[in-house]
Formats: C-alpha cells, structure tokens, sequence
C-alpha cells in the first residue's frame, strides 16, 4: 500500500534537458546518482550511452539527449544519473540536472499539445504550466519501451 | 518507537514467517499427494507415513493461517487436515475421488495463500471444501468416523504413551474440571512420567501430562476426558517441546513435526550478503593491487608475510563465497515437483495421459532465478501438455506409446543451467504457425520458417499464440514471449528444437548469477574487457608481419594451422591503440579455433559477474559486467559468442 | 884557329890579332871575373834558392804535416759529420747550392790540387828542369870556365903562341916546339872546346830540353792557369751562388723574420685575445651574475605567484569541494524525498527536512558560486601572472644558461686561446731560433760567400799568378828559345870554336910547316897568331857572348829559379789557399753543422757534404801525398838547384879556368907575339897558371849534367 498520492498530488522528480524541464514521478525513481565513469557498450543502441553500476547492479546509462535529438555536451557537477525503476528493469536516465522535488496537483496536468507530440512526443503524457516554465511530465514506460526499438532497429 | 509499530513490523515479520512456512509445507503437500497419486495407479495403498505427512503438514498449515489471520486458508486447511485424518483412521480409503478433493483442495490453498501474499483478493473456496465435505460425508457414511480420533499413540517398550492437554478455564472448572481432577482421573488410567506448565497468551496457564498407558488397555478413559474438553494425543519419544504460537485446542494428534534444522533465511538478506561477499572480492582485488606497488618498499619478511595473509585472504574469501552461493542455490527439484502437479492436472482435465519425468532436479540455482522461472516452465509445460501431447488415439495411431512423456531436465553447463522441457509429442505444427505468423504480419507472405531459431523467434513474438483465447491452464495468458523475456531478462537464452515423431524440446539456458570466475583483464582502445579464463585456452602475441591476409580475412599461423583473427578494436569500432604488435586470445569454439585481438592483457583477476539484464544495454558479446575495484563498470567479453557471430559472418 | 868567316883573314890577322888576344884575354878575364861573380851570384841565388827551396820542403812538410793533421782533423770531422747528418733535415735551395758550391769548391779544390799536383809535377819537372838547368848553368859555368879557362889557356896559348911565334919569328926553332905546345895546346883546346862544345851541345840539348820542359811547364802552367781560370770561374760560380744562397738565406732570413715577426703578431695577437677573451670571461662572469640574480628574483617572484596560484587554487578546489558537496547534497536530499515520498506518511516529516536541507544546499551552492566567480578571476589573472613570470624565469634561464655556456665558451676559447698563444710563442720562439739559424745559415752562407770569394780572389790571386807564371813562362819560353838559340850559337860559335879549334891544329900544324918554313911563315905564323888571336878575340866574343848568353841564362835561372820560387810561393800559396779552402771548408762544415743544427733539412747536404768532406780528405790525403811528393820533388829541386849550383860552380871553375886559359892564351898570344916580332919566348910561364911544363888547367870534366859535389874545384886554377 503505497501513500504515494494524497489531495496535493503525486509527487515528482523535475530535471532539466537542453533547457526544458521535465519530470518523472518519484515513484519510479529509486535514487539519483552523480556521473561518474559510464562503461561505454560498443553496439549498444546510440542512445545508450554504456553501463554502471548501480546498488551492486549494472544498469544501462540512457542519454536523454541523443534520445531526444539533443546535441551531446559534457557532464559537469550538475549532471545526474536519474536511476528508474520501471517494473522489473531499473535503468539511468542521463541528464543535465534534477534538482527539484516537486508535487503536482494531478488536476492541473494536461495532455501533451499536438505540437510537441510530434518530436519527443510519444513520451510525454502529460504537461504541467507553472509560472514562467513548462514542465513536461515524461511517461517511462513509453520511452523505455521505444528503448526497445531502438535495440531491435540498431541491432537488426 | 510506538507499541503500534513494533505490533507492525511485528506481524510483516510474522506474515513473511508465514508464506515461508506454508511454502514449505505445501511444498510437501504436493509432493505426498503425488507420491499418492502413483500409489494409486498403481495400485496401491497409500503410504502411511505420507499420510502422516500430509496429515501433519495441513494441520500446521491450519494452525499459521490462524496465526496470520489468513481465515481461507485456515479453513481449507482444516478440511484438508480433516480428510487426511479420516484416511489416516481408515474411514476412507484413498481413491480417486478423495484425491482429486485433496489436489483441488490444495490448489486453492496454494492460491489463496498467493493471493494473500500478493494481496490480491482471496478466492472463492467453497467449491473445494464442498468437494471434501462430500468425500467426507460419504466416508462418515463408510463409517463411523469420529469427527476426531486420537492419532495413533506411540508404542513404546509395552506401553502406549499419550500427552494430555488441559487448559483450565471457567466452563471447565464449572464441570468439576480442574487440574486435581484431571490427575487424578489420569492417574486411574495409568502413570503420569511427567507433568508441566504451560504458558498461554494472555496470562493463562495450562497443563501439560505425559501419561503412559499399558499397551492395549482400554483407552476409553481417554475418550472421556476429550469429551470434557481435555485434548489428549499421542506423544512421540523424540522432538523437543512443540513450536511456537497457539495451538489449536482442537488438534487431536499433532504429531510434531521433526524440528527442522533448517534456517529460513530472507532472500534479500542473501543478496545482501552476496553484495557483501562483491564487496569483499573487490576490496580484497584492491588490497592485492596495493600490496604490490608497495611490495618493494617493505622488508623481504613483511612483504611475503603479507603475501602469505593476502592469499589466505583470497582463499577464505573464495570459500564464503562459495558458501554465499551454495545459500542461495535451491535445487530445481522443487519447481519440477510442481510441475509435476500441474501436468498431472492438466492432462487429467483432458483425456490425455501424461507422465512426468524428471532429472537433474538437484541441480541447483540461483533462488532468484528459480522464481523467476516458475512462470515459464509453467507455461511451457503447459504448452506441452496441450499442444505437444497428443491424444491417445493419435499416440497410438502414431505407434507412440499412450502415456505422453514430458521430461523435465537440468543440468550445469558451464558457467549455466540448462532446462529443458520436451515431450514426445506431435511437435510444434510449423504451417499453423507460419499461417498465424502471416496473419500477424510477424511474416511477409512469401517468407517461411526454415530453421528452428526462426521457428522460435516467431514463436516467441510479442502477441503470438495459438490458441486465442486463454485456457484455465494458461493462467494470465502467458505466452512464449514473456518465457523469452524472462530468459533474457535473467541473462540466458532459450532454444527450440521440434519435430513431428520426436516432439518438441525448448531449452532455457540461464547462466549462474553473481558467479565469480578468474578472469584476464585486455586493453582495447582505452577501454578495458574482461575475459573469463576458462573461455581462453592461450594467450598469444602476434607480430605484424605473421599477419596474411586472404580474401579479406585475417589469418596467422598457430600450431601448424590458419587461425582466423577478429580484431576486437574493428569489432567494437574503436580506435586502436597503433601498436604494432598486439595480443590475442586463442577461443575454441564449437566451430573452430579463432584469436581475438586486444591491444594487450594487462592483468589477471577475480571478477564478480554481473549479469546485464536490462535489453538496452544487451550486447550478444558481452555476457555481462564486472567492477575491478575502482566502481567503475568493465564489461565481460563472452568470445565463444563473438567468435561464433564472426564465423557465421 | 880558323874561324869561318875570317880564316884568311884570322890567318893574317892572327899576328894582329894575337896582339890584341891578350887585351882581350884580359878583358875576357875580367868578363870571366864578372861571369865568375855572376856565376857565383848565382850560386848563391842558388843557394838561396836551395835555403828557399829548402824552407818550402820544410814547409812542405809541414803542410804535409799539417794536411795529414787537416787529413786526420776531417777524418774526425767525417765520423762526426756521419754522427750528425742524420739530424740535418732541411735543405734550403740555397744551402743545396751551398753544398753544390762546397762540392764545387771541393772539386775546384780538387782540380786545384790537381794542378797544384800538376804544378808540384811541373814544378818538379822545373825543378828538374831547374836542376838540370843548374847543371846546366853548372856545365856551362864549368865550360864557359873551362872555356875561359881553354879561353885563358887559349889566350894564354895564343899569347904565348904569340910569343912563340915571337919566339918563333924569333926562332922558328923553338916554334914547332911551340907548335907543337900550341897544337898540342890547340888541341887541348879543341879537345877543350870540343867537350865544350859537346858539353854546349849538351847543354843546348839541356836548353832544348829545358825549352821543352819549360815549354811543357808552361803548358802545364797555361793548363794550371786554365784550370785556375776555372776554378776562379768556379768560385766566380761559387761567389754567384754563394751570392745567390746568401740572397736566398737573406730571402730566407726575411721570410723566416717574416715568419717570426707573424710569428710574433700571432704571439702579439694571441695574447690580446687572450687578454680581450678573459675580460670577456669576466664580462660574461658578471653577466652570468646578474642574470642568475635576475632569474633569482625572477625565480622568486614565481615561487610566489605560484604560491598564490595555488592557494587560489586551493581555494578552488575547496570552492570545487563546497560545489560537489552542494550537488551532493542537493541530491542525497532528493533521494530522501523520493524515499520519503515512497514511505508515504511516515516518511513526510522527513522529507520536510530534506526540503529544508535542499534549500540550504541552494544558498550555499549560490554563494560558492559567486565565490567561484571571484576565485576563477583571480585564478585567470594569477595563471596569466604564473605565465609570464614562468616565461621571465624560462628567458632568465635562458639567458643564464646561455650566459654560461657563453662562458664555457668563453673559457673554452680562452684555453684554445692560451694553448694558441702558448703554441705561438713556441712559434715564435721557435720563429726566433729560426732567425738566429738562418742568421746563421746567412752567416755561413756569407762566409761561405766571403769564403768563395776569398777562393775567388784566391783562385783569382792564382789566377794572376798563374798568368804570372803563364808570362813567367812564356817569357821562360822566349828566353829559352834565346837560350836555345843562344846555345845553338853558342853550338855555332863553338863548333866554330872547334872548326877554330880545328883550325887552329891545322894553323899550328901549318905552323909547323910554316915554321918549318920559317921565313915565310912567321907572317903565316903571325897571321896564324893573329887568327889564333881573332879565334880568341872571337872566342872571346864567343865567350863574351857566352857569358852574355849564360849571363842571360844565368839570369834566366835565376828567373828561373824565382819563378820556382814564384811557383812555389804560388803553391804555398795555393797551398795555403787549398789549407784555407779546407780550413774554410771546413769552417763551412761546421757551420753547416751549426745550420743543420739550427735547420733540420741538410741531411742530404752534410750526406754530400760529408761525401765531399771524404773526398776533401781523400783530397787532403792526396794533397798530402802531394805535399809528400811535393816535399820529395822539392827534394829533388833542391838536389837539382845543388846539381844547378854545382854546375854554376863548375861553370865559376870553368869560366875561371877559360879565364885562367885566356890569360895564358893570351900570354901565350903575347909570346907569340913577340916571338912574332922576333922576340925571344918570354919566360913568362905558369904566371898564369900555366906552363910548358903541360901544368895544364885542370880541365873540368864535362859536366854530365849530374851533380858532382865532389869534382867542383875551384880554386887555385884561376889565380
């Protein structure tokens, strides 16, 4: 029995990618971590930036930004390792930071626009406006699950 | 911390206790109902002392559902606890009817005690224990069966032992039931040995009389004081006190069950303890690296001393982690029993013979493999049984014998367990399945299926079945996808082989998690691999100019013979090094011999394998990932695999 | 006496003239007096000549002396020579023509010993010559005494041939007696005159001889004289090319005083540098000081710039650490809520707290973010500072390093300098050594051209001699020729003499008859006188002649023996020449060995010259045995000057005893005269050494041309 939500709402890991804000619920988020050393995995898929370790597991290292189009830039203290846990598979989400601990009124989240569902769009399930900033509410299962495609396509 | 939460995680460890504990026992359960089962094919009667068993085991699981506050269970439990009694006293014998009872009876024990686990609503269980009340009504009208009969006393050396229960309470006294009255009537039956106290919750007392009665004296006495309430059993001569939490007042016979010297030991804490032992290696891999940089810095005396603790270290540790492992090994034998049942359940609601052989059971694996197996076999098995075996029509048509064989098989293959499953049956029907995968659009309509990979590949593509809707035996609609999922999941591969007169076979190979192995760490590029030492039968050094150069591919002569080369830096699409002379390890494969190039072997250690589970970071030439002490990721190279891509290259 | 020309006439005028016979005898007498003082002058010119011939033996013998010591003197030298012409190397072109000159000169010397042998040779054939000459002079003394004596005897014959004839006009008696004297007188006298004429003969033969041994001698000396020619010529050659290799040692001298003063300039040069290089060394000594100071203080500006960039740094990294720690924070704070969330409401006080440490973590992000700031720019500023001081310490490094390695350069051409200029100075002195070697190669050159022109002045002194000796000689010729003819007169004259002689037997014979015929033939006796007085006057004549003529050769003997004299000295001369050519040679060998002492390349020349100095004394040793047989020819001058005195001294006698004869001749001459005039024979007899009683004068025997100490009378014959 989870007390994941309560009337405030679910709560949330934001992170930022090439000047966007997104965010994941922090239920599916088992820790963030510091980049350190990613073991780099030749044919792995382009996204998949190599392995670490994680809580004495090795785990894939996704880069949210070849995933999403975005142009490489190097890691600096900023950068984290957004460790998810998506049913039985954990994976780390490589980004240029989080640092925001969020909770979301579930009721003010609205559908992604058609505009941006175009490009990162299949992953994105929802957005969430706040003052000056969208923040897009990113669906794991969707990216991890077009993670698979990526295998099949660049392993095919 | 507050009485609220210490009764909280007071009763997680209690419920953990009880899953555990039920396992066990239905674990057994199955195993005697089984044993039944050939019995009564064959013609015999059922086992005593399985009976016992059974008896016993529903009986403890009554009493820990109770405990658990698992009311289904308890209930099913007591019915189950019952019929075996009256098997026990003779009032039934064991027949088909009474087996089935107890088989659906134990299958919705297993169930609810599942979905309590899972917290899923508990089933229905009235079907089951409708199902034994008839067997039961009908053994009462067998005969007279007491609802409860001693168990059968322990005989020793003349005398007939029996354990007396009284737990005082208001009606009883009322009754002129008090511990002197008690005694005193067992005094007139025969000799009290002994007599003690025993504490009950909530601040009652009870009293507890080992009393020994002359062998075939009457034992009428006894019936008298069970009608007053007083519980009265047989007592066995060995076995320590009876074990915790409250016992039912109304258990007849209990027998005790043989302590067990087993300690139930949370998986986690296995991981955890694996982790540790991780730990350890690395560290150890660390202290070793250090104690040779500073070797030359010390006395000859303390430097070899040091060398001396450093290699018993390495021993030891190799020996608790072996031990580690050995811990968290469970033999297949058990879910091979299980499969065992559900075959013999699914063959029996068809008209299907099916036999169950099994081998290899004792192979061990990972404990967390084995739940992650459970599912797949299950559903191969149950593929098996109800597309594999045929009818015993066919069968016979087919000059098979009529009982279908599925053979269960495991068995270490190197750094992996092997499973199979095969049966003799009519073989996967590939046109079926090449029709269904057209329809799919899994195949191009003029595609076919021309191997058996590609026969399994289809096979195990997401949303494939051949049957569209989900039968009772196929559970929640698994299909060879998620058997193939699950296989990759965990590290392994699965392979098909099949054909009309010899059947099907699909194998599961799943390599050993958490294995540590000697491995020799390479250089290629600035990256480094590991290579598992059993999987290199030579390291050798290759000079530029031994290189020749035939129709675009690499030889250089070794041992009189043309050995293929696969630079690893071209494979990987990494730079090399420049360096003009590099290293090779010469890998024998199924195929033939190739060497694979790195720039150089920098060293040899013991490695942790970490498998790589997760599909995104699956590569076929690594077969997982180590850290050599620095935290940082170094991958394993599996070379049986890459020498077998480049050569079918 | 029947004289060719006048035999009718000395018939008939023999009266007359046997008058004037005794006039003439006793001028002949006093001619033969003075012939007799001349013969006696010339003995004792001879005798010098002997004393002088004697001294030069003697010096001879010295030189012989002294040339065996010369002899064993450059025999030393040789060995020593030998022991140093294996350190004499260099061979100057000139000193090649030093050694050529030397050889030359050695050759000169030994053509000059050669002609002083060929001289000797000469000399001892004048000697011979002379001594034969002497004899000679000695047989024509001894006959022109003999012949004064006969001439005496004849005079002394005639004059009493006069008287007899006076006598015998007198008396014709007693004229064949004296007829027969006088035949027996005359021929005694012819018998006289015939040895004297044979003896003139001889004597002509002699001067023929001698005519030609002068003649040979003065070919001989025309030969020397060439032969000087050529050695003048050669030392002439010798002067140029002494001349020459004084001007080439001059050249060399100044080349070598080139060489030394370059030499010196080098030294000169050297030594600045030297000095300009230690200065140097000093300047780039206090240079390497200051820079060392420079890139001290550089040094130590960076040592603090670096201190303060790695305390900013520092800070930097402790900016870097409170950075991390905020990150780490931030994050480990998020993990809490995230497990905080998980834990639902037991987790929310704690991700209350989280909350809190997040915001902190924020704030102390932000204000190490302004100090990162501020740390960056200073760091950027302190990085740019570390670079320019490092790039001030790397160029004073530089400049250091260069300052010293231009210093090791320095001192490395300091000591190439030193070692230069210490080379220069062996140069130089060696420059030096050179000069005063070839100073003294010019010196020797010098010398040796002094030298050659002393021998050229030698040889030309020689020269002169021999030209001397060449006239001595040509006129020895003419005079021997005169001599010769002279003698052939004197032949003529004698064997007119004889004929006279002849004549005179036959006069007296007819004497006889013309006395046996006495009254005609007293004229004829007379005339007979008279012829025998004409033969006397001519005799007499002949006599003066011949005295003139042994006069002249007496004179010329004397020349002569001058000349040998002349020669002599010449040859002592040459002698001393050739001793002071050796000496010089020898001079010349030492200072050749001074030369190849200070020069190394006269190896080949002091070979040569050691070659040349061997044969020098293979010269010398020759000279020697010149001298030897220089010394035994002078022996034999000296025996011939004796024999020549002896002769000179028979001559005296003779010329004595011709007087002694004339005068009796001319007492005889007298008688007859008187007897002539019808006188009676005087009895003047043996006045002059004369009588009937046949006391005749001692004649001479015909000098044989060989000394006869024994046999020289003079004396008593001639009162």
């Amino acid at each position: 029995m989870t007390l994941l939500e309560n009337d405030m709402g679910e709560t949330f890991v934001l992170f930022e990618l090439a000047g966007t804000t997104y965010a994941v619920p922090s239920a599916d988020v088992r820790q963030l971590e510091m980049i350190e050393h990613i073991t780099p995995v030749p044919n792995a898929p382009d996204a998949v930036e190599g392995v670490v370790f994680s809580r004495g597991q090795v785990i894939p290292a996704l880069s949210l930004r070849r995933r999403f189009g975005f142009p490489k830039v190097d890691y600096d203290l900023r950068s984290r390792l957004v460790v998810v846990s998506v049913g039985e598979r954990s994976l780390g989400l490589i980004v240029d930071s989080a640092r925001e601990f969020k909770r979301i009124p579930p009721g003010s989240i609205s559908p992604p626009p058609e505009t941006i569902a175009e490009t990162t769009g299949k992953y994105i399930s929802g957005i969430f406006s706040e003052d000056d900033r969208l923040i897009l509410i990113l669906d794991l299962t969707e990216l991890i699950a077009n993670g698979d495609e990526i295998q099949t396509e660049s392993n095919s | 911390m507050g009485q609220n939460e210490f009764n909280e995680q007071f009763f997680e460890q209690l419920l953990e206790d009880y899953f555990a504990e039920a396992d066990e026992h239905l674990r057994s359960i199955r195993r005697h109902l089984l044993a039944f089962e050939d019995s009564l094919r064959d013609g015999f009667e059922a086992d005593r002392k399985d009976i016992n068993e059974l008896f016993r085991s529903f009986h403890t699981i009554k009493g820990i559902s109770a405990m658990a506050e698992v009311s289904a269970a308890e209930n099913l439990a007591h019915h189950l606890e019952g019929l075996l009694r009256s098997l026990r006293d003779g009032n039934t014998g064991l027949s088909q009817d009474s087996l089935e009872a107890m088989l659906a009876g134990t299958r919705k024990l297993e169930q609810v005690i599942a979905s309590r686990k899972n917290n899923d609503p508990i089933p229905p269980i009235n079907a089951e224990i409708e199902r034994i009340e008839i067997i039961h009504r009908s053994a009462d009208q067998r005969g007279k069966a007491e609802p409860q009969q001693p168990g059968t006393p322990s005989r020793s050396g003349g005398s007939i032992k029996f354990r007396v229960f009284f737990e005082p309470s208001k009606e009883l006294a009322a009754r002129d039931l008090t511990v002197t009255t008690v005694r005193e009537r067992l005094e007139a039956l025969g000799t009290i040995e002994g007599s003690k106290p025993v504490i009950r919750g909530e601040g009652k007392i009870a009293f507890e009389f080992v009393i020994a009665v002359a062998d075939g004296s009457d034992a009428s006495g006894f019936d008298s004081l069970r009608d007053d309430g007083i519980t009265v059993t047989a007592y066995m001569e060995d076995g320590p006190a009876p074990i915790d939490g409250p016992h039912d007042p109304d258990l007849a016979d209990v027998e005790h069950i043989r302590p067990s010297n087993v300690v139930r030991v949370d998986l986690a804490r296995l991981d955890e303890l694996m982790l540790i032992v991780g730990d350890l290696v690395i560290s150890r891999a660390k202290l070793s690296k250090k104690l040779a940089a500073v070797e030359d810095l010390l006395p000859v005396e303390d430097s070899r001393d040091l060398h001396e603790i450093n290699q018993s270290l390495e021993k030891q540790l190799r020996n608790l982690r072996d031990g580690v492992m050995r811990v968290r090994m469970v033999p297949l034998a058990e879910i091979f029993e299980r499969m065992r049942f559900v075959a013999r359940d699914l063959a029996r609601d068809s008209e299907k013979r099916v036999r169950i052989d099994i081998s290899g059971e004792d192979t061990e694996i990972d404990k967390l493999l084995v739940e992650r197996m459970v599912d797949p076999l299950l559903h191969l098995v149950r593929n098996s049984v109800s597309h594999g075996i045929e009818e015993p029509e066919d069968r016979l048509a087919a000059g098979k014998p009529v009982e279908g064989v599925i053979r269960l098989h495991a068995a270490t293959v190197g750094d992996s367990v092997l499973i199979q499953v095969s049966d003799d049956g009519r073989g996967v029907n590939i046109d079926k399945v090449t029709e269904r995968a057209r329809d799919l659009g899994l195949l191009a309509p003029v595609d076919g299926i021309d191997s058996d990979l590609e026969l399994l590949n289809v096979l195990c593509s997401p949303g494939f079945s051949t049957t569209l809707e989900a039968d009772r035996a196929s559970g929640r609609g698994v299909g060879m996808d998620v058997v193939k999922r699950v296989a990759d999941e965990l590290g392994g591969s699965i392979s098909l082989e099949t054909s009309p007169s010899s059947g099907t076979s699909f194998s599961i190979r799943l390599p050993l998690t958490l294995a540590i192995t000697d491995a020799l760490i390479a250089c290629v590029g600035e990256q480094r691999f590991a290579v598992p030492q059993l999987a290199v039968s030579e390291v050798i050094e290759i000079e530029p100019g031994s290189i020749r150069t035939l129709e675009n591919l690499e030889v250089i002569e070794y041992r009189g013979r043309a050995l293929p080369l696969i630079r690893l830096s071209r494979l990987f699409s990494m730079p090399g090094d420049g360096r003009e002379t590099v290293q090779a390890f010469v890998v024998n494969e199924a195929g033939g011999a190739v060497a694979l190039t790195v720039d150089r072997v920098i060293g040899q250690q013991e490695i942790v394998i970490n498998a790589i589970n997760d599909p995104l970071a699956k590569v076929p030439a690594f077969s997982g990932a180590t850290e050599l002490g620095d935290g940082q990721a170094v991958l394993i190279l599996n070379v049986s695999e890459i020498a077998k891509e480049q050569r079918t290259k | 006496m029947i004289t060719t020309e006048t035999d009718e006439q000395t018939l008939s005028a023999t009266l007359q003239s046997l008058r004037s016979i005794g006039s003439r005898a006793a001028a002949i007498q006093r001619i033969a007096d003075e012939v007799s003082d001349g013969a006696e002058e010339q003995v004792s010119s001879l005798d010098s000549a002997l004393s002088s011939a004697n001294e030069m033996a003697a010096s001879l013998k010295e030189t012989a002396a002294q040339a065996e010591r010369v002899s064993n003197a450059s025999e030393r030298t040789v060995s020593s020579i030998n022991e140093t012409a294996a350190a004499i190397e260099q061979v100057t072109a000139n000193n090649t023509n030093l050694t050529a000159s030397i050889s030359e000169t050695a050759s000169a010397i030994e053509e000059i010993s050669a002609s002083i042998e060929n001289v000797s040779n000469s000399a001892n054939e004048m000697s011979s010559s002379a001594t034969e000459t002497t004899a000679a002079m000695n047989e024509i003394a001894a006959s022109i005494r003999s012949v004064k004596d006969d001439t005496e005897s004849l005079s002394t014959s005639v004059t009493e041939t006069a008287a007899a004839a006076e006598e015998l006009s007198r008396s014709a008696k007693g004229l064949t007696t004296n007829a027969d004297d006088l035949s027996v007188a005359a021929e005694e006298t012819s018998a006289a005159i015939n040895e004297m004429a044979a003896s003139i003969e001889e004597v002509t033969a002699m001067s023929e001889n001698l005519a030609g041994n002068v003649e040979e001698v003065a070919s001989a000396i025309e030969q020397t004289s060439r032969s000087i020619e050529t050695v003048a010529q050669n030392s002439s050659r010798i002067n140029e090319s002494a001349v020459a290799a004084a001007a080439s040692s001059h050249e060399m001298d100044r080349s070598i005083r080139s060489v030394a003063t370059m030499a010196r300039d080098a030294s000169d040069i050297t030594k600045r540098l030297a000095r300009e290089t230690e200065e140097g060394g000093s300047k780039a000594q206090r240079s390497i000081e200051g820079t060392s100071r420079i890139r001290d203080s550089m040094q130590q500006s960076a040592a603090v710039i670096k201190e303060m960039s790695r305390r900013s740094n520092e800070i930097g990294g402790i900016v870097d650490t409170i950075n991390t720690i905020a990150e780490r924070t931030n994050m480990l704070s998020l993990n809490a809520s995230i497990e905080a969330a998980r834990a639902g409401d037991a987790g929310r006080g704690f991700a209350v707290v989280a909350e809190e440490i997040r915001n902190l973590a924020e704030r102390s992000a932000r204000a190490t973010a302004d100090i990162s700031k501020i740390i960056q720019g200073l760091q950027e500023s302190l990085q740019e500072a570390v670079s320019t001081s490092n790039e001030g310490v790397r160029i004073a490094d530089e400049s250091g390093r260069l300052a010293e390695e231009g210093m090791t350069g320095l001192e490395k051409i300091l000591a190439g300098v030193r070692d230069a200029a210490l080379i220069v100075d062996q140069i130089s002195r060696a420059a030096e050594e050179q000069i005063t070697a070839g100073q003294t190669v010019v010196r020797a050159v010098e010398s040796t051209a002094a030298l050659s022109k002393e021998v050229s002045a030698a040889t030309g002194e020689q020269s002169a001699a021999a030209q001397t000796i060449v006239q001595s000689a040509t006129g020895m010729r003419r005079t021997t020729r005169e001599v010769v003819k002279a003698m052939n007169e004197q032949g003529r004259a004698t064997r007119e003499i004889i004929k006279a002689a002849q004549s005179t037997t036959t006069v007296a014979n007819q004497v006889r008859k013309a006395t046996a015929e006495q009254a005609s033939s007293a004229a004829q006796m007379l005339q007979a006188v008279d012829s025998m007085r004409r033969g006397v006057i001519s005799t007499n004549r002949a006599l003066v002649e011949q005295s003139s003529a042994s006069d002249q050769v007496s004179k010329e003997a004397e020349r002569l023996t001058s000349i040998i004299s002349t020669v002599t000295r010449a040859m002592a001369e040459q002698a001393t020449a050739s001793k002071q050519i050796t000496v010089s040679v020898g001079h010349m060998r030492l200072q050749s060995l001074e030369v190849s002492r200070a020069m190394e390349e006269q190896s080949r020349a002091m070979r040569e010259m050691t070659g040349a100095s061997a044969d020098v004394s293979t010269q010398v040793r020759m000279i020697t045995r010149a001298n030897t047989e220089q010394a035994s020819a002078s022996e034999n001058i000296l025996e011939m000057i004796r024999g020549i005195r002896q002769v000179a001294e028979r001559n005296k006698i003779g010329v004595e005893a011709t007087l002694t004869e004339t005068i009796g001749l001319a007492a005889d001459a007298g008688e007859i005269s008187r007897i002539l005039e019808g006188g009676k024979p005087s009895a003047r007899r043996g006045k002059n050494g004369r009588g009937r009683n046949g006391q005749k004068a001692e004649k001479p025997k015909p000098a044989d041309g060989n000394a006869q100490s024994g046999s020289t009378e003079t004396g008593p014959m001639i009162d």
